[in-house]
């Protein structure tokens, strides 16, 4: 063994590398030699680098990005210039911007639009205002913060699905809210939430306010334990109350906590699919209709697959914006 | 000041406050954890407490619904997709942060942009391009859709925990003639369990809960996961509340027992995803 060791040394001195790949002490040299070479190699720019290990390392990752999510970004632009059934490539026709226009003129896409909005900017302020109230609480470390943190939490773990589901019972006519009425009202006629045309939407809002509280809750937590302790202490000694604190040292560094939230609520609500779909369908006559559930209806129900790519662009374009805007204000680094 | 009341009667109405707001939270469950106890002929009672309990609900519920299968499938699905974006984004965020190459921080702020991509964006194309490539109806082209929706920020956590590693680890490994997938395995992975433990609950979380994409990439009950069969449920009008109840509350409770057991992980893989997401 210790012959073995030694004879390449023997022999070949530094360039001699180890056939069998095992670590050898005596063929330091060339390693460090190998190293200085690949920090060289990894620095420098040139057609070279391209062969560098780097590529090998990101390749897996890049691949599968590059065929499952930007690959489908490209064609979604390509497929809304088509009318295509979907159902076999090629047998399509080119149509240029006609999906668009019948989209525009379309009185539903319209609807779907104002309903993605309305249902954003509702939930984004509801969630805001409730999760950063929450917050406060819990940050005060009252008696049981650390329990309701976590039944606060735990909805938000949840698939939207099944928060669906539950307040799909919870809102029919026997549920739980219907239940609450008859007590004070044992005359009344059940309310169908889902069924009413304009209780649906609000109700999709109420159950997304439900289980994402406790989303903003963590988010504006995780800021209030980031905040200036010395400022505050500062503040506090020299005579500034609660509220003189909160508007001149709290709020403002949460500034850019605020924008990250806000954002996010923004980016979650442009996205809503899963509990439209599940709790009303977009119904009752389109009455809570989103984007996502239109789009879906076009491609895979009616086989619309170019007008729905229309709406896709749409999506996009929307989504886009509201990460500009997020680049623009920032966010908690 | 914040963590004190200067007032006794302030501290006092914080409490009550958190506590009203954490009963509203559980109503809800509470509500449905009653309603999955009933009989048949108590669903529609005006009584919120279940006359008798029926606790053989969730029994027929596994069954009516074969949440079996339904469970089977999640599973393979996650672990799939968990296991891909670990490996995939611990090789990049390697590959990133400590061997660059010409292009790699133009490359790595194009995956950054992926957080911004809404799965509504690219389902038309991704549909089309997953049944050309024989993958529609299959497991291996759901995992491989989630795995490229949760790489974008699986190799930015990663990535900035791989930078703030010491050079000097990872050229001693060199020097010992370690290659670099034996450096990610012994130096570096062992180093970063904390992060690779956030992007794995980021990833199962969003792979056990999606809804979409496996509504669209799957056809048939018998490969439906668990969101997607339990939304079946409600389209059957027939299907009793009770069970509806029962097999909603069965669905959720892996989250939920996985969340009791690794909760700060949890919290702090949440906050993590969504501030760098």
């Amino acid at each position: 063994m210790e012959r073995r060791a030694s004879e390449p040394t023997e022999q070949d001195g530094v360039s001699s590398r180890p056939a069998s790949g095992r670590r050898r002490p005596d063929s330091m040299k060339p390693m460090i030699a190998d190293s200085t070479q690949r920090v060289a190699t990894a620095a420098r720019s040139g057609w070279r680098s391209f062969l560098a290990p780097g590529i090998a390392l990101v390749a897996p990752a890049v691949l599968t990005f590059g065929a499952f999510l930007v690959l489908p970004l490209v064609s979604v632009f390509l497929i809304s210039t088509l009318h295509w059934s979907g159902y076999r490539l090629g047998d399509w026709t080119f149509v240029g911007a006609d999906n668009f226009a019948r989209m525009f003129a379309n009185a539903v896409f319209w609807k779907a639009f104002a309903n993605t909005v309305v249902f954003t900017v509702t939930t984004t302020l509801i969630l805001n205002v409730v999760g950063f109230g929450l917050a406060l609480l819990i940050a005060s470390r009252v008696r049981g913060h650390v329990i309701a943190r976590s039944v606060l939490f735990i909805p938000v773990l949840m698939s939207p699905v099944i928060i669906g589901l539950m307040w799909s019972r919870i809102l029919d006519a026997f549920g739980a809210v219907n239940q609450v009425i008859s007590i004070f009202n044992p005359l009344a006629q059940p309310i169908l939430f889902l069924g009413s045309g304009d209780l649906a939407l609000p109700s999709i809002i109420v159950a997304t306010v439900w289980q994402y509280a406790g989303y903003d809750m963590l988010l504006y937590y995780a800021g209030l334990q980031r905040l200036p302790t010395e400022q505050l202490e500062a503040a506090s000694l020299d005579g500034a109350g609660h509220r003189a604190s909160i508007r001149h040292v709290i709020l403002p560094s949460l500034y850019p906590v605020i924008g990250t939230v806000v954002l996010l609520n923004v980016i979650g609500g442009l996205r809503i699919f899963d509990i439209v779909y599940v709790m009303t369908s977009g119904g009752p006559d389109r009455a809570s209709e989103v984007m996502a559930t239109y789009m879906y209806q076009a491609a895979f129900k009616l086989s619309d697959m170019g007008y729905a790519s229309a709406i896709a662009v749409g999506i996009v374009v929307i989504s886009v914006g509201a990460a500009l805007l997020r680049q623009r204000w920032g966010g908690l680094r | 000041m914040i963590g004190r009341y200067s007032h006794p009667l302030l501290k006092w109405a914080a409490t009550v406050a958190l506590a009203l707001a954490a009963v509203l939270s559980l109503t809800p469950v509470v509500w449905v954890a009653a309603l999955s106890l009933k009989t048949g002929a108590d669903v529609y009672s005006s009584s919120f407490i279940p006359q008798t309990l029926n606790p053989d609900n969730y029994l027929q519920a596994w069954n009516q619904f074969a949440l079996g299968p339904l469970f089977m499938h999640s599973i393979v699905v996650t672990v799939g997709s968990v296991v891909a974006t670990v490996v995939f984004s611990c090789l990049a965020a390697y590959g990133f942060a400590k061997v660059p190459f010409r292009g790699s921080e133009v490359l790595f702020v194009g995956i950054l942009l992926g957080i911004m991509v809404p799965p509504a964006a690219v389902i038309i194309p991704l549909f089309v391009q997953i049944r050309a490539m024989g993958l529609y109806n299959n497991y291996l082209g759901l995992a491989a859709a989630y795995t490229a929706f949760a790489l974008p920020v699986g190799i930015l956590i990663l990535r900035s925990f791989f930078s703030s590693i010491p050079r000097e680890l990872i050229e001693a490994a060199w020097i010992d003639g370690a290659t670099d997938l034996r450096i990610l395995r012994s130096v570096i992975a062992p180093l970063s369990k904390a992060p690779i433990l956030t992007v794995s609950l980021l990833t199962f979380l969003a792979a056990w809960n999606d809804f979409f994409l496996a509504l669209v990439l799957l056809k048939d009950v018998g490969t439906y996961t668990i969101p997607v069969g339990i939304s079946q449920f409600i389209g059957q009008y027939s299907t009793p509340y009770e069970l509806v109840a029962a097999g909603a509350l069965i669905a959720t409770a892996p989250v939920v027992v996985i969340y009791l057991l690794l909760h700060s992980q949890f919290e702090r893989g949440v906050t993590e995803g969504a501030v760098r997401g």
